[in-house]
């Protein structure tokens, strides 16, 4: 089974392919010299062909779905969704960027919290129980500040490693917080890797599982700017 | 053999499809509008509109595709509008456009969605050819481009501040009479009287370029507005309604015309929007009738947004040869034609 996965989530647009548990190629564009929306077919073009599969040899397609960038997903799903539609036979997987990122430490057992910065000072993370061959979410997807995140983590008093870019930042605020011992992975290989989307399609995959490409769409997490004003608006009348 | 086109369009809050034959026989025309979810913000929330596109997409061209009884195989290229209009909706459309021109190996052309608008005349009208002088006017744009051959453009003015759809919109929001406010505005203008008050009609008197400007106006119609109301005068909305919708349409006249005579040019097309506004077409007609000029519009759902004119243009360019390349990127201020500032 060869699955490619694609995440464009951030600056960085990861493409992975992967055939059971090898990876075949890997991909990962920094977004800074080329905007994602003009690199991310050609690369999945150039990635193929170094291989010398086609898209007609795949067995299916795993995307992130978020959370991340807005616009950066939607290119992601559009390609995907695209692929998909012209190869009908062609199976999608929707894969959170969060289990992506926590898929880096699997098999690590530890708590593990993945942490993507969003564009203001809100944070998308989630918490997850890895095991020897498992990776348990515990406290579900959420778009907040950091603040708010750590109460909600703090009453668990478990060792927690901490993944992401750009941690740097929150590290002493964590670890002033927190009662329990926090490790941190800060490296240049925490984002969301396009391998990792892909094995995690092909766990959906062996699961039976398909989404429907009509109406698969991202993660928000966060309503539009203006939905939120609206709705303050409306509720203070 | 004839070729198939897949157009797709989802510059603005439009979501559509549509394949055409040999750029001119139209055998799905597939349009989703957002502008129910719009209407409550009284304009297009970006945001918002690049969601939505991406619910729509996948849907909308598997429905084109179906009604014109035809399969992706079948089809020998996809153009897709690259530019001008909302960065966000545009690469919803642009993404899948390059997937599905990559996964089939067929030919991807991007197009200027100004030049789209002007493909809907060569839709409605078989035998229509350039040179032509090209008035394109909706929420988004006021563009005058003189059309010298097929492909071949020069930008002789556009608007200096906003569209002329855009004051449409504006205004109807000042009056919270809802979103879009063309339709709405024409309705009520209808029965007022055009002569009530003497809006300026700017950049008309002593200006030879073909450049528009409506923010003046639309400050003096709210201004307006506004001073009937502190007044507590008896006056009636449509009055004031009938004359700034006169204001506007005399000038995109007046400069048309003007454009159409300087160039030498017999025919002229309208494009967009706005050019549904049956004043406007009458209008120009009458008065183009005078002068010798001859003056077309496409039938209504081909004045607004869709993909039937994306698809058209996109065959003209693939019969030149002109393909675009698969990191084609979205360009929210797209030109059409060179303009000297
Ligand atoms: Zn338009």
């Amino acid at each position: 089974m060869k699955i490619l996965g694609i995440d464009s989530s951030t600056r960085i647009c990861s493409l992975g392919l992967i055939e059971e548990h090898n990876i075949l190629t890997e991909y990962n564009i920094n977004s800074y010299y080329q905007k994602t929306s003009s690199i991310l077919v050609p690369a999945i073009k150039t990635m193929l062909e170094g291989v010398n599969l086609t898209l007609a040899e795949i067995d299916g397609i795993a995307v992130a779905i978020g959370p991340g960038s807005f616009t950066g997903l939607r290119i992601g799903l559009g390609v995907a969704k695209g692929l998909c539609y012209a190869t009908t036979s062609l199976p999608l997987w929707g894969i959170s960027t969060l289990d992506a990122l926590a898929y880096s430490l699997r098999g690590v057992p530890s708590l593990i919290c993945p942490l993507l910065l969003s564009t203001r000072e809100e944070i998308f993370s989630a918490v997850f129980r890895g095991g020897e061959d498992s990776l348990e979410k515990i406290i579900d997807y959420d778009c907040s500040d950091m603040d708010t995140l750590l109460a909600k983590i703090s009453f668990l008093k478990e060792k927690i490693i901490f993944i992401g870019e750009g941690l740097k930042k929150y590290q002493k605020a964590i670890q002033e917080r927190l009662n329990q011992e926090a490790l941190f992975i800060d490296s240049p290989l925490a984002f969301p890797r396009g391998v990792n989307i892909a094995f995690l399609g092909l766990e959906k995959l062996q699961k039976g599982e398909k989404e429907d490409i009509h109406t698969l769409s991202p993660l928000y997490l966060r309503k539009s700017q203006a939905e939120m004003v609206r709705e303050k608006k409306t509720t203070e009348i | 053999m004839s070729d198939l086109i897949l157009g797709i369009e989802t510059s603005c809050d439009e979501t559509a499809a549509a394949l055409v034959e040999d750029g001119k026989k139209i055998l799905a025309n597939i349009v989703t509008s957002q502008i129910k979810i719009h209407q409550k913000y009284g304009g297009v929330v970006p945001e918002i509109a690049s969601r939505k596109h991406l619910e729509a997409i996948i849907p909308v061209i598997d429905r084109a595709l179906y009604t014109s009884q035809k399969k992706l195989e079948e089809v020998s290229a996809i153009a897709v509008t690259y530019g001008p209009g909302l960065v966000g909706s545009l690469l919803v459309g642009l993404s899948v456009a390059k997937a599905l021109a990559f996964a089939r190996s067929i030919p991807l052309i991007g197009i200027n969605h100004l030049e789209a608008h002007i493909y809907a005349n060569f839709l409605a009208y078989e035998e229509l050819v350039p040179p032509l002088i090209c008035l394109i006017v909706s929420g988004g744009h006021t563009s005058l481009v003189q059309m010298k051959d097929f492909g071949e453009y020069k930008l002789l003015g556009q608007t200096r501040d906003d569209a002329a759809g855009e004051v449409f919109d504006k205004i109807s929001k000042v009056l919270d009479l809802g979103y879009p406010g063309g339709p709405i505005i024409e309705k009520l203008a209808k029965k007022g009287n055009p002569l009530a008050v003497n809006f300026p009609r700017p950049l008309l008197n002593n200006d030879k370029s073909f450049d528009f400007s409506f923010s003046g106006l639309k400050t003096a119609v709210i201004y307006q507005i506004r001073k009937f109301k502190e007044e507590k005068n008896v006056w009636k909305v449509e009055d004031v309604l009938a004359s700034f919708q006169r204001a506007v349409i005399d000038v995109l006249v007046e400069k048309t015309l003007n454009a159409a005579l300087a160039f030498k040019i017999k025919k002229i097309v309208l494009a967009g929007g706005v050019s549904a506004n049956k004043l406007l077409r009458k209008e120009i007609k009458e008065r183009a009738k005078i002068l010798d000029l001859e003056v077309f519009y496409p039938p209504l759902p081909l004045c607004t947004d869709n993909a039937a004119m994306v698809a058209s243009a996109g065959y003209f360019r693939l019969k030149d040869n002109k393909k675009s390349s698969l990191n084609l990127d979205a360009v929210s201020r797209l030109p059409l034609g060179r303009k000297k500032y």
